[in-house]
């Protein structure tokens, strides 16, 4: 698992310098009787025009917040501090947080379209796929004729029969069919950037691969920038060039996705891989994380993730790291990540050495 | 009941489920034809199974949904009256247990309690208003009404610390929303274990869970097979879950496409040697983390030549693959392929699909390609109104 290998192999045609979206210092925090409970702890990330961004983590890990406050939509009463400025490809960023409502609601479909978890239930169940999309175009002012050829063209992408879904009923679709149905209606406004989180998640892995493709397939010709909340690292392993893994409310380790696959230099990213079922690594290497993750009310002193680490000693409960350069773009917010890949060893199968 | 009698036996399983709803059985079939209403639509959810289950054996059924899994593991432990075909217990046939058909002193509730099932979502398979150790109570008095509360509350906090968790007299405490979801389904487990069943069938019982979770609660679920000497069914979308069930323990995965086994064998022999073209589209579906190997998968087309599932009231002729899959030929469209063994004869390996077959026909006849006219007949649900992905999950 040498450096240099993994990053000949990661080159990226892209310019990967020119942000599209900026995150500086975003924390979340709801007050409660109990205490303050901080669910997005101080996070900072750069989301490149044109990228695939895979945002990883478990279950309370903080992702779904994140996904919320890129599009300034964190429920009351929690409280978003923090900078999130969005830059067009000409003109001034935009300060996404002091948007006006008007203003605000125009970003969330026309920039940054947003496909939420429990998709199922998106849709009216009174009203056709194609009224969904008539109601959407006419609430922005956008023509109609324009707009619903646009629609039969992207259900054409995805593999839907455009007159066929535009006639029926959410409840005459099958999962599948209607989880596209939503990417198509979120691209309606074409917008530059679609969050989407957890959208896959309900249904089988065939049909999660098979919708994945096919956003790989059209992202290009929709110059989207993707970013893909999801708790499955491996779905995602392949689709995203870049992957930011979350662990308690912030980043534990941020890189392109093979450095972070391939070279993965945080415990917990470690951890991770090792407790995920797949076909390749052999039955007897695979191991669940030990210990449970922290309370957003309690939370650890040091680095968050030192009570389940191998490495963790005195430093880590005392000191919360910062990011460290692994190699180039590639970062992990570790004390001792260079010894990592020997307190965890991971082992995928495969060609790699 | 001799010892080498299997302990669950299935032969020439059907289920067949029949649309009867009101509309279907009012208008007549000249008007149905052109209101569009399919004539007596009948959903073959299994068909034509035939499956051995042994003492402390484990068995993975896996597929997409709508194939047929949870059907037919409802059947295995008699939750779903099969339409056709037997399913029995120790030789005994279940059905006419129940119906009092049968020449035997065995009960059909000694039957139920020996089959039991854990839910997809424990969450919601507990009961909220009670605490663990009431929700745990319930199966104890039933079946064994003769323990007094203290000895039923020994019992409970004993497996709740065998399951790893601690301290268990707190948790004995909880209601279900205060447990994380892996403490609800070991709770969900504990529940099943203890009638001290033969067989658990469980349905998903990993695949809600966090991907970090899934290793642990599988770990467990294989302790407590050797513990209490149960065998499992376990159904899952996800051929990895499989692979480590049936791998650590030595079971069987059982490939499911539209009611169907298409492919039976070990755990090494479905993931390192697939035979049939369907398993190899699962495989496909299996996310790599090996990052050169998962690039190489996003850039590759799903290797079939339609991604929705085939309507289940109109499953197509022949193979009911072969509107999907990539090496059907015209044989496939006009003749059923049966199980084959693998040639060896040493493996337990079996595959539906003449391509197992060295001199079949299948070979000499001509390829099948997606603008050939037929295949359209043979419904693809873009040409209808069907809900057959989720109908069943």
């Amino acid at each position: 698992m040498s450096h240099q290998a993994v990053s000949a192999s990661g080159t990226d045609s892209r310019t990967p310098e020119d942000p599209i979206i900026t995150i500086r210092n975003a924390s979340v925090r709801f007050e409660m009787d109990k205490g303050s409970s901080t669910v997005l702890n101080d996070v900072n990330l750069d989301i490149y025009r044109g990228e695939t961004l895979g945002v990883v983590g478990e279950s309370g890990s903080g992702k779904s917040m994140f996904a919320d406050a890129l599009l300034d939509a964190v429920v009351d009463p929690g409280i978003l501090t923090g900078e999130i400025r969005y830059h067009p490809e000409h003109g001034d960023p935009v300060d996404v947080l002091g948007l006006k409502p008007w203003e605000l609601r125009e970003l969330r479909w026309e920039t940054i379209s947003m496909v939420f978890q429990g998709a199922m239930s998106a849709f009216n169940p009174t009203m056709s796929i194609g009224e969904h999309f008539e109601e959407t175009l006419e609430a922005h002012g956008w023509d109609r004729g324009e707009g619903m050829e646009r629609a039969r063209q992207l259900f054409t992408d995805l593999h839907l029969d455009p007159e066929r879904m535009l006639r029926s009923f959410p409840h005459e679709l099958s999962g599948g069919q209607k989880q596209r149905a939503l990417i198509a209606l979120s691209l309606i406004l074409e917008p530059e950037v679609l969050v989407m989180d957890e959208p896959t998640a309900a249904l089988d892995l065939l049909m999660q691969r098979s919708i994945l493709n096919l956003l790989y397939d059209i992202k290009d010709k929709y110059d989207l920038t993707l970013v893909f909340i999801s708790h499955d690292l491996p779905i995602i392993s392949g689709f995203a060039d870049r992957l930011a893994v979350m662990y308690a409310f912030e980043f534990a380790e941020i890189g392109r996705a093979n450095d972070v696959l391939g070279n993965a230099s945080h415990p917990y990213t470690r951890a991770l891989l090792k407790s995920t079922p797949n076909l390749e690594t052999p039955l007897s290497e695979m191991r669940p994380i030990e210990g449970e993750s922290p309370d957003p009310v309690n939370h650890p002193d040091g680095c968050s993730y030192h009570p389940r680490c191998p490495l963790a000693d005195e430093r880590c409960a005392q000191d919360d790291p910062a990011f460290r350069p692994v190699e180039e773009g590639h970062e992990v917010r570790c004390h001792y990540w260079d010894e990592a890949a020997d307190a965890v060893p991971l082992d995928f199968g495969g060609d790699e050495q | 009941m001799s010892s080498d009698e299997p302990l669950i036996s299935i032969e020439d399983l059907e289920v067949h489920f029949e649309d009867q709803s009101m509309l279907n059985a009012m208008v007549p079939s000249w008007m149905g034809d052109r209101l569009g209403l399919q004539e007596q639509p009948t959903v073959q959810a299994v068909d034509d199974i035939n499956l051995e289950l042994g003492e402390n054996d484990v068995l993975a059924l896996v597929g997409e949904s709508g194939c047929g899994k949870t059907t037919l593991g409802k059947t295995i432990v008699g939750l779903q009256k099969p339409t056709g075909g037997a399913i029995k217990y120790r030789g005994h046939d279940i059905w006419d247990v129940r119906d009092g058909n049968a020449d035997t002193d065995m009960t059909f509730e000694e039957i139920r309690r020996a089959l039991q099932i854990i839910h997809q979502d424990p969450g919601s398979a507990l009961n909220p208003y009670r605490s663990v150790l009431d929700n745990l109570a319930v199966p104890l008095k039933r079946w064994h009404p003769h323990l007094n509360y203290e000895e039923r509350r020994t019992r409970i906090l004993n497996m709740l610390k065998r399951t790893g968790i601690s301290p268990p007299e707190d948790y004995a405490e909880r209601y279900v929303h205060q447990l994380s979801g892996g403490e609800q389904q070991r709770v969900a487990l504990i529940r099943a274990l203890l009638v001290e069943p033969d067989v658990i069938l469980a349905d998903e019982a990993v695949s809600a869970l966090d991907v970090s979770l899934r290793i642990g609660v599988m770990d467990l679920f294989l302790e407590m097979q050797e513990i209490f000497d149960t065998s499992f069914v376990f159904i899952s979308h996800d051929l990895a879950n499989a692979r480590y069930l049936a791998g650590k323990s030595g079971g069987k995965i059982a490939v499911m496409y539209l009611g169907e086994i298409v492919e039976i064998g070990t755990a090494d022999e479905i993931i390192n040697d697939p035979k049939h073209p369907y398993t190899k589209v699962l495989q496909w579906a299996t996310p790599k983390l090996n990052p050169e190997q998962a690039q190489e998968a996003m850039r590759e087309s799903p290797p079939v030549r339609k991604i929705d599932i085939p309507d289940a009231t109109k499953p197509p002729t022949g193979c009911r693959f072969h509107t999907r899959c990539p090496e059907a030929r015209e044989t496939c469209r006009e003749q059923t392929p049966a199980l084959y063994e693998d040639g060896t004869g040493e493996a337990y390996h079996r595959t539906k699909c003449f391509r197992s077959v060295d001199d079949h026909e299948y070979w000499q006849s001509t390829e099948l390609t997606d603008d050939d006219p037929v295949s359209d007949e043979t419904a693809s649900p873009s040409d209808d109104g069907s809900v057959v992905d989720e109908a069943s999950s």
